[in-house]
């Protein structure tokens, strides 16, 4: 049986990317025939196919398009629409425009356009709507699709290649504790509050307590990037804060190892998966119990309600490094977790599972 | 199923959480810090966003990626993304018209929302959408090629004559050219004449360049020795550290083991004291010392000046210094015995807590006027010949020392009667001794010779 992976982009370290290349590799050991199609690919290490030669390439109505729905491409749905072969959904979740309204109207476009395919990928019919999470397949079943067609599979990722690096500490910061957060520079990454929990945190008995933050911002949201430095300013955290934008691979595994937790407040996740890079690498967490959160982290993190403010979180800081027990227990209960739904041997045994009870093989 | 107690039960630990959230949150707002007034900041892009209104002509004359940046700049008040910038760029280089991009992007879902004018933009996106529909856009095209006509002639002539100028220019660079050529040749021409002066260099050349290659070779060679001296100096390192971590774990258990036992000598030594004293209150108590030490005190003043300072070592509870003060003496008292102390600070007398031994030792030579002595402190032969050793020393001539043997059980057993006090005190070599009995306590009074 022929696999066609589509998306909309590949790149190296992209979340997206990671999974289709992890399902690619699944599929391949399963004994399919499987085939990246992307308009935009750099830095893969395997053909990369125009799409405009998916249709060509699939040989019978048998054979299967995996589209990695997570943006807005009018191709890929006219493609599907068109196509006689069988079509699988792979959604990844679209972020709400709400959440860049006050930053970037790009943004906003791009997420409305994103989001406004969903009714017409939801009126496709297709054989199956794979979400990263339950929380993502909401967008489907609550426009009509039926859940027989619907199944969870955690996204593909590269935790692994993540584990198996040595740290390079030279720029991670000392904290007591080191707090860690990992993400884009988003609106819908709450960043501002993250840094009023810290404020919190630090006037709770913990002076020396330090904040990292390992991840980009695109100049695009550079209004937001500025409105987490005036954060940053008018609470006085000036010395309690590091950012690194271009973090390499060894320079985030060491930030895994040296923190005492990972602090991840964001509104919006179709899955999160830092906090199966934490759970894996023994970094316990402390989380808000937003979108798809609560269940990519389960029980392994101290998960509070959205309307937790900074003093519940900062408390929850406090109490999480000072207690090596609870420190210990959701260590333990992260690593088996990660053991048991994340690891990539269970991916690959979900999705093969997925595909025999669709009638895929 | 029973939860393991030695697990954290997570929910009454969220609860202790809110409890201290909700303390830390009644006691204080959080830190804010009043930001210094920024200057109004200039856009760093150079996206000039509050502007909404073009002309087409503004935005067509670029080409290619400037072209493509700008109109996102203008039109989508960003810079291009890689993916619409590589497409657009693509439509470009297959013909389509700078009109139609800039219609793309304008009337695109993000292009909406941001709403930019762009003056006599729409009548021309419209034809040049026409132009590409099947059978309409054939005769669309006709149309507009017709339309354009004259324009199309005058960039025609335009064209012939821009590219007239450009052949003139053509045929002068050529010209230029052809000069610098020959020149070339000429240059060309004294080279091969140089030749075999050139090749004379190249052979030195060559030679120096086998040179730098051997001295290279041998740079190699030390540097491979050096680094196998490195290795050879980590490997021995290795071990050093090893015991250089040893030492220190061991200094550290010596160090621990010094701080208990010295705790737990502090400890004996308090219970000793206690011991002592108690024996002491219980001689008081059987038979008071009072009648005693008057008397033992009148004879001692009797041979000295009235206010005379008597240094009295190992003083016990004060109930000995306080008589001699009775008595119009002055006294320096010392004991080593914290709860004795104590006890005489409570009755209002004041005992130094030291070592009389060291005390004594301390004491310049002639200038103790009159000196008591404890019998306690005579621990055994070696102690109290190196006492009597160091009064005799530090008394002045003539002056009196009387030695007290008051505790019958006290741990100094070496002279507990007024026979061996008298016989020591003659063997140190002071005067003939007087004993001063009373019932069970005993004084010696000598002089020095």
């Amino acid at each position: 049986m022929r696999f066609a992976m589509l998306a909309p982009g590949l790149a190296p370290h992209d979340a997206v990317s990671n999974d289709a290349l992890g399902m690619c590799a699944a599929l391949r050991a399963a004994g399919h025939e499987v085939s990246l199609f992307a308009p935009h690919a750099r830095g893969i290490a395997e053909p990369v196919l125009d799409p405009h030669r998916i249709e060509g390439w699939l040989r019978s109505a048998d054979d299967c398009v995996i589209y990695h729905y997570c943006v807005g491409w009018d191709f890929a749905l006219a493609l599907l629409r068109r196509l006689r072969a069988r079509r699988i959904v792979r959604y990844h979740n679209i972020t709400p425009p709400d959440f860049f309204a006050d930053w970037s109207p790009g943004y906003v476009a791009a997420c409305q356009e994103g989001r406004a395919q969903l009714d017409a990928f939801a009126a496709l019919g297709c054989d199956l709507y794979l979400g990263d999470s339950p929380y993502n397949l909401e967008d489907f079943t609550t426009r009509g699709v039926p859940a027989q067609r619907c199944a969870v599979l955690a996204p593909f990722h590269e935790v692994e290649q993540l584990a198996g690096l040595a740290p390079d500490v030279r720029r991670i910061p000392d904290g007591a504790p080191l707090l860690l957060m990992v993400g884009r520079i988003a609106p819908n990454k709450n960043y501002l509050e993250l840094i009023d929990a810290l404020a919190a945190s630090v006037a709770m008995d913990l002076p020396n307590a330090h904040l990292l933050l390992i991840g980009k911002l695109d100049p695009n949201l550079a209004r937001y990037g500025e409105a987490l430095q005036e954060r940053i300013a008018m609470r006085g955290m000036q010395a309690h804060v590091s950012w690194l934008q271009d973090a390499n691979g060894t320079e985030l595994r060491a930030a895994f190892e040296r923190s005492r937790m990972l602090v991840m407040l964001s509104r919006h996740e179709g899955f999160c998966v830092p906090l199966v890079e934490a759970m894996a690498l023994g970094t316990p967490v402390v989380a808000l119990a937003t979108a798809a959160m609560p269940s990519t982290l389960g029980d392994a993190g101290l998960l509070w309600p959205e309307d937790a403010d900074a003093w519940l979180i900062g408390a929850s800081i406090a109490r999480l490094h000072a207690d090596d027990a609870l420190h210990a227990q959701l260590r333990a209960r992260g690593q088996a977790r990660y053991a048991a739904q994340y690891a990539p041997a269970s991916l690959a045994r979900r999705l093969q599972q997925i595909l025999a009870e669709h009638a895929f093989t | 199923m029973k939860p393991d107690p030695a697990t954290p039960d997570l929910e009454s630990i969220k609860a202790e959480i809110r409890s201290a959230a909700a303390a830390a949150r009644a006691r204080a707002p959080l830190p804010r810090v009043d930001p210094a007034p920024r200057a109004q900041a200039a856009a760093s892009d150079g996206i000039e966003r509050e502007r909404l209104d073009y002309d087409v002509s503004e935005l067509t004359g670029l080409d290619h990626g400037a072209f493509v940046d700008n109109a996102y700049r203008a039109l989508l008040k960003r810079n291009p993304d890689e993916g619409g910038a590589g497409l657009q760029l693509h439509l470009l280089m297959t013909g389509a018209d700078k009109t139609e991009i800039l219609g793309n992007l304008r009337w695109s879902a993000e292009g909406r929302h941001i709403g930019a004018r762009v003056r006599r933009l729409r009548l021309r996106y419209v034809l040049a959408k026409l132009s590409r529909l099947p059978l309409v856009g054939y005769p669309v095209g006709w149309l507009l090629a017709l339309l354009k006509l004259p324009a199309m002639l005058r960039d025609q002539r335009l064209l012939q004559a821009a590219l007239c100028e450009r052949a003139s220019l053509l045929a002068m660079a050529q010209a230029t050219l052809q000069r610098q050529l020959e020149q070339l040749e000429v240059a060309q021409r004294g080279l091969v004449a140089q030749a075999p002066h050139r090749d004379e260099q190249a052979r030195q050349l060559a030679a120096r360049v086998d040179a730098v290659e051997r001295a290279g070779a041998e740079l190699r060679t030390d540097l491979q020795a050096a680094a196998r001296e490195r290795a050879d100096v980590s490997a021995a390192i290795e071990p050093l550290r090893h015991y250089v971590h040893t030492t220190h774990h061991w200094l550290t258990s010596l160090r621990e083991g010094m701080v208990e036992l010295e705790a737990a000598a502090t400890r004996e030594q308090r219970r000793a004291d206690e011991l002592v004293a108690a024996l002491v209150a219980h001689e008081a108590a059987q038979e008071s010392p009072a009648q005693a030490h008057r008397d033992w005190a009148a004879t001692l003043a009797q041979h000295l000046p009235a206010g005379a300072l008597v240094m009295d070592l190992g003083s016990g509870d004060g109930a000995w210094p306080a008589a001699l003060i009775g008595q119009g003496l002055a006294v320096a008292a010392v004991d080593a015995n914290a709860v004795l102390v104590a006890r005489a600070q409570a009755r209002g007398i004041h005992v130094a807590l030291g070592d009389p031994a060291a005390v004594l030792a301390r004491c310049a030579d002639a200038s103790v006027i009159a000196l008591s002595l404890s019998a306690t402190l005579l621990g055994d032969a070696v102690t109290a010949a190196r006492l009597f050793d160091e009064a005799r020393r530090a008394m002045a001539d003539g002056a009196p020392l009387l030695l007290r043997v008051e505790t019958g059980a006290a741990p100094a057993a070496l002279v507990n009667d007024a026979r061996t006090a008298a016989a020591w005190l003659q063997a140190a070599g002071f005067g003939e001794p007087r004993t001063l009995a009373a019932q069970a306590r005993v004084a010696v009074l000598v002089h020095k010779r």
